[in-house]
């Protein structure tokens, strides 16, 4: 499954002496190679997120295209495209995202729920808490979470699905040395196993898990 | 779990969130239907009272005019008596435009030891009557014998099935429905009953009328206008012909309770209108306040592959749900604090109250389930919309 991006942008209302918009991310093309782990680094507000979503067809686009299979993401109704996103995707979005009257294992399995009964999934859920480490909270509730295992439960309900391609927001935020590598170290056998990773992280570590990685400055994307 | 059981969990997960929906959906339900069913009971009463004078004119002694309206017998159920010639009957039931004409004899009971209770005894002919009549075979299917009463629905039925009247007990023969008027205090009892009553009163020094003349007086005649005959003009006619009677048109008697209610049914209904309005409003901006604060829960679901189409169901699910249980307790405790204190309510109004039938009820607790769930889900349907066309990506984003 080839994910491609061609010529797209994002612009977003915010006057300033010069201009009235803010170019988040400035027209480029994009692959995401299969089997791979594509890294995108970059400081804080350089685009790398509004760029994640965009891919994932989260965001809107203000030009170009992002091609699944050839597949234009944006011109698929709105059940279309969130049923795709459903199945063939699994987001790791930044910060606290945990569905708060939902146990642990309630919120691995809600992507599940969404178009099916989770009866079949329980048993995978566990194994998926216990990649993570988390598999003693399973019943636990999002307010006995630490912001770190919030963010394993999160990696953990990305999973549930066997998604194709996995869009990472920072998903070592909020976690210790031992964790970060655990997690790379996942998303990297996730890659080798023939699926497509994208990762978006200032995280340094995450280097030696990347096959490819690139910079982002100021909405422009450069191969490093 | 099922998507289809996020709405209830998402309810139980904060509660003090869906308690505040809750409570202005029970107000909202609390209010439409309690004003409803006062509302549905006055008229059910007013109902009842025409029903109970069944008469087009009642025909009183000349002297007793101003004992005799819907406020005195019929509604306020207040002791009276007075007496008018027997032969008025015939002299009424021969003038033109007369259908039926049909004697009342009444007389009260005192508050001592000669009596269980103090109440007004009224006595009726069953072969003529067409106003007690039709009521009383509700209740009983037998022939009223010499000596028998009927009670009214709000005289205590004593576990020997009597009641002492002047030193005599009398053998009550059944309970009548209940009649939101002040009938249900009274006693009934056939012309030969409330005889042998005057004669039982009179042996203990209490005279109601002449022991000479007794069965030979009558208190009032209810009179039925022929079809096709103005009431007002046989009214004129019985007055004329028969002196030193008041023909009271009933019509006259029930007017001023309609006017009444009328008024009471207006204010009730502005009121319950003025609720409903602001409790619309309090839960327009609640929802909204809710669904603001919930962007980033919403925002996750679409990442993990709602469509906008899934979270509005959910927004309209949880509305639903809340609003129905809200709803369904609103109605329960209209229920709880009108229905045991209904008499209470009566007094304080002053106009005839009748609970409305069973079948009557189910209609209004329906309609009024509908009209509060509806109402309720209206008021999330904007915030549910809003919702559904999130900015997934930037909600995430800023955290």
């Amino acid at each position: 499954m080839i994910l491609k991006a061609e010529n797209i942008s994002k612009k977003y209302y915010r006057p300033t002496k010069n201009a009235s918009h803010f170019e988040a991310v400035k027209p480029l093309d994009f692959i995401l190679e299969e089997g791979k782990v594509t890294e995108i680094t970059g400081r804080s507000g350089s685009g790398k997120s509004t760029l994640l979503y965009m891919l994932a067809g989260l965001l809107k686009l203000n030009s170009g295209k992002v091609l699944l299979d050839d597949q234009d993401l944006y011109s698929l109704t709105d059940d279309q495209l969130s049923l795709l996103r459903n199945q063939k995707f699994g987001v790791i979005p930044q910060g606290q995202t945990g569905l708060f009257a939902l146990t642990v294992l309630e919120n691995v399995l809600a992507p599940v729920a969404i178009y099916g009964d989770t009866k079949n999934y329980e048993e995978k859920a566990k194994k998926l808490l216990s990649l993570v480490g988390i598999e003693n909270l399973a019943d636990s509730k999002m307010s006995e979470l630490s912001g770190g295992e919030m963010r394993r439960m999160a990696i953990a309900r990305a999973l549930i699905l066997d998604p194709d391609i996995i869009f990472a927001d920072e998903p070592t935020d909020d976690l210790d040395d031992e964790n970060t590598k655990a997690v790379l170290a996942l998303l990297q056998k996730i890659a080798q196993s023939g699926k497509s990773v994208l990762l978006v992280t200032h995280e340094s570590m995450a280097e030696q898990y990347a096959d490819t990685i690139y910079r982002m400055d100021s909405g422009k994307l450069d191969k490093k | 779990m099922k998507f289809s059981s996020l709405p209830v969990l998402n309810i139980l997960g904060k509660k003090s969130r869906s308690a505040s929906l809750f409570v202005f959906s029970l107000i909202l339900s609390l209010s439409i239907f309690g004003g409803a069913l006062i509302l549905s009971s006055l008229r059910t009463g007013l109902k009842s009272l025409e029903m109970r004078l069944g008469a087009d004119i009642v025909v009183v002694p000349y002297e007793a005019r101003t004992k005799v309206s819907a406020d005195t017998i019929l509604n306020q159920g207040n002791r009276t008596f007075f007496y008018m010639p027997k032969s008025n009957l015939d002299k009424i039931s021969a003038i033109e435009g007369v259908e039926k004409a049909s004697p009342q004899v009444y007389m009260c009971s005192m508050n001592a030891g000669c009596c269980s209770v103090s109440l007004q005894l009224i006595g009726f002919d069953p072969e003529s009557d067409f106003t007690i009549q039709p009521w009383v075979e509700k209740s009983f299917k037998g022939k009223l014998s010499d000596g028998d009463i009927l009670i009214g629905s709000k005289v205590t039925l004593s576990s020997n099935r009597k009641l002492k009247f002047f030193d005599r007990e009398w053998n009550i023969a059944a309970q009548l429905s209940e009649t939101g008027t002040g009938l249900d205090n009274a006693v009934f009892a056939n012309m030969n009953t409330i005889h042998l009553l005057m004669e039982a009163a009179d042996k203990i020094g209490w005279s109601f009328a002449d022991k000479k003349y007794s069965d030979k007086m009558i208190s009032t005649i209810m009179v039925k206008v022929m079809d096709g005959y103005d009431i007002d003009n046989v009214a004129s006619l019985i007055q004329r012909k028969v002196r030193k009677t008041q023909a009271v048109k009933t019509k006259s008697m029930t007017s001023g309770i309609a006017q009444s209610l009328s008024g009471l049914s207006k204010i009730i209904a502005i009121l319950t209108a003025i609720v409903w309005f602001l409790c619309l409003l309090i839960l327009i901006v609640i929802s909204n306040l809710i669904i603001g604060e919930r962007k980033k829960e919403f925002a996750v679901l679409r990442i993990m592959g709602a469509s906008q189409k899934k979270l509005r169901h959910l927004v309209m699910a949880e509305s639903f749900v809340l609003n129905t249980f809200g709803s369904l307790s609103g109605i329960a405790l209209a229920f709880l604090f009108i229905v045991p204190f209904h008499n209470l309510i009566k007094s304080a109004m002053g106009l005839p109250f009748l609970l409305p039938s069973f079948l009557w009820m189910i209609i209004l607790v329906l309609a009024c389930l509908v009209i509060s769930i509806l109402t309720g889900c209206a008021s999330s349907s904007f915030a549910a919309h809003k919702i559904a066309q999130i900015d997934a990506g930037i909600i995430v984003r800023e955290g």
